[in-house]
């Protein structure tokens, strides 16, 4: 399965986009075919340069789009920058965009994600890869 | 002459649903919500106002502009988005549209039937100067899809986060733009992104997300704008979406919110602080 995750350098928050990250991958997956990739740690990460005053969230698209054009599934953390590619790439890989995402079983190909103000969590069925997800805000990887 | 054109949706507070509701809508699979009264999604409402700000702020600088309200709603809240067209009609909007369908947590959806209201449905639409408003997230799904979507779709950019556009004066624009773009082909807008706030001069066309704002109830319209407006007509229009979402949704689970607590009692603000000082120095959570 290749698994891409888009760390954005252009915003100031990037060791919570890190934590963000890393805590999804310990917490929020669920599956046994992913567990020994996740554990060789066999996810390629993407990282975006430049300053917060270049950052055009087109420009980026643009070149993720290729970048991630053989992804399963791209992992963006749960700021708002990341929300936002999550969603695009999707709509323009043809895949799939959630954000907020609690938890994703990849053998059943379903996530869950808070909705009605993070009173329930739905759960939802995915039909098209790749897909794009933001991590929920709340995973936190504390261990240095 | 600017077109800008805001997109709202109805909802309900999910504030005043109580716990137990919550799980029992969980384990009936379904939410229900109909005997509860509607309103304008927060950030939705948000976008509607800071549009007419706009439109007052354009006014003042001699830009002209047309705003109009559509909403892809779903069939249980016809009448209440009707009911809110008929107020935005009061408070100046020129043009107030139903676009009938759409159903819950489908983004794909509601962004293609709303990208085909703003593409074929007034041949003006075409015209380059064009502004559109969304608030960011739902109130149900809350995804912050719709927007994104939208905006791909109809291939323009898309800021998120917006809390504040204005438009730009002859002056203004004049001095800073040295390829004699046109004044009312550019605003001027504020948005948060990552903790940062971001001003910035935008080109047309443009697709503004709007945030959390501050002090952005719609305005109310008196009974004379009422009195003014009682003839204008909704639009209703029926589109299909050819939309296969890529996320198909197939329920719900609950999981509790509820906090541990214990009440403090103390004779004032003072003593309970001592108190609590003192139970978390004995935890060694604090320097005792």
């Amino acid at each position: 399965m290749k698994i891409y995750a888009v760390i954005n350098a252009c915003s100031p928050d990037t060791e919570f986009q890190t934590r963000n990250i890393r805590g999804f991958l310990s917490e929020g997956i669920a599956g046994k075919s992913l567990t020994e990739q996740i554990r060789s740690e066999d996810i390629a990460y993407i990282r975006i340069s430049g300053s917060a005053e270049d950052y055009i969230p087109e420009a980026v698209l643009d070149k993720l789009t290729g970048r991630c054009a053989d992804a399963d599934l791209v992992i963006f953390p749960g700021n708002d920058s990341g929300c936002e590619l999550a969603i695009r790439l999707g709509a323009r890989l043809g895949g799939a965009g959630l954000t907020d995402v609690t938890g994703i079983d990849i053998d059943r190909e379903t996530i869950s994600r808070k909705v009605y103000a993070g009173n329930l969590i739905g759960e939802y069925r995915l039909k098209r890869k790749p897909w794009c997800i933001s991590a929920d805000k709340t995973f936190d990887d504390k261990s240095d | 002459m600017m077109k800008v054109t805001c997109c709202f949706k109805m909802g309900h507070d999910p504030d005043k649903v109580s716990q137990e509701e919550w799980r029992q809508a969980a384990e009936d699979g379904f939410v229900d919500l109909r005997y509860m009264k509607s309103r304008i999604d927060p950030q939705d409402e948000s976008g509607l106002e800071l549009a007419l700000r706009f439109r007052d702020g354009c006014a003042e600088i001699g830009i002209d502009t047309q705003l109009e309200a559509v909403s892809a709603g779903d069939r249980d809240n016809e009448i209440q988005i009707k009911n809110q067209l008929q107020t935005l009609a009061a408070l100046g909007f020129d043009r107030i549209s139903l676009v009938k369908g759409g159903r819950s947590f489908s983004p794909q959806e509601a962004a293609e039937l709303l990208a085909k209201y703003v593409r074929d449905i007034h041949q003006e639409s075409k015209q380059k100067n064009q502004l559109i408003i969304c608030g960011s997230r739902s109130s149900e799904g809350g995804s912050r899809s719709v927007p994104l979507i939208l905006a791909e779709l109809l291939g323009i950019r898309c800021i998120t986060g917006v809390t504040e556009f204005t438009g730009i004066s002859d002056d203004a624009a004049g001095a800073a733009d040295a390829f004699g773009t046109d004044p009312v082909d550019k605003i001027a807008v504020k948005y948060r992104r990552d903790g940062l706030l971001i001003q910035e001069r935008v080109s047309l066309p443009v697709l503004l997300a709007v945030g959390d704002v501050q002090k952005s109830f719609l305005r109310v319209p008196t009974l004379k704008q009422r009195m003014a407006s009682a003839s204008a007509v909704i639009e209703e229009v029926e589109l299909e979406a050819d939309a296969d979402e890529p996320a198909e949704f197939t329920g719900f689970s609950f999981e509790s919110q509820d906090r541990e607590g214990r009440l403090v009692e103390a004779g004032s603000a003072e003593e309970a602080a001592r108190i609590i000082y003192r139970e978390l120095a004995e935890k060694g959570l604090v320097n005792g």
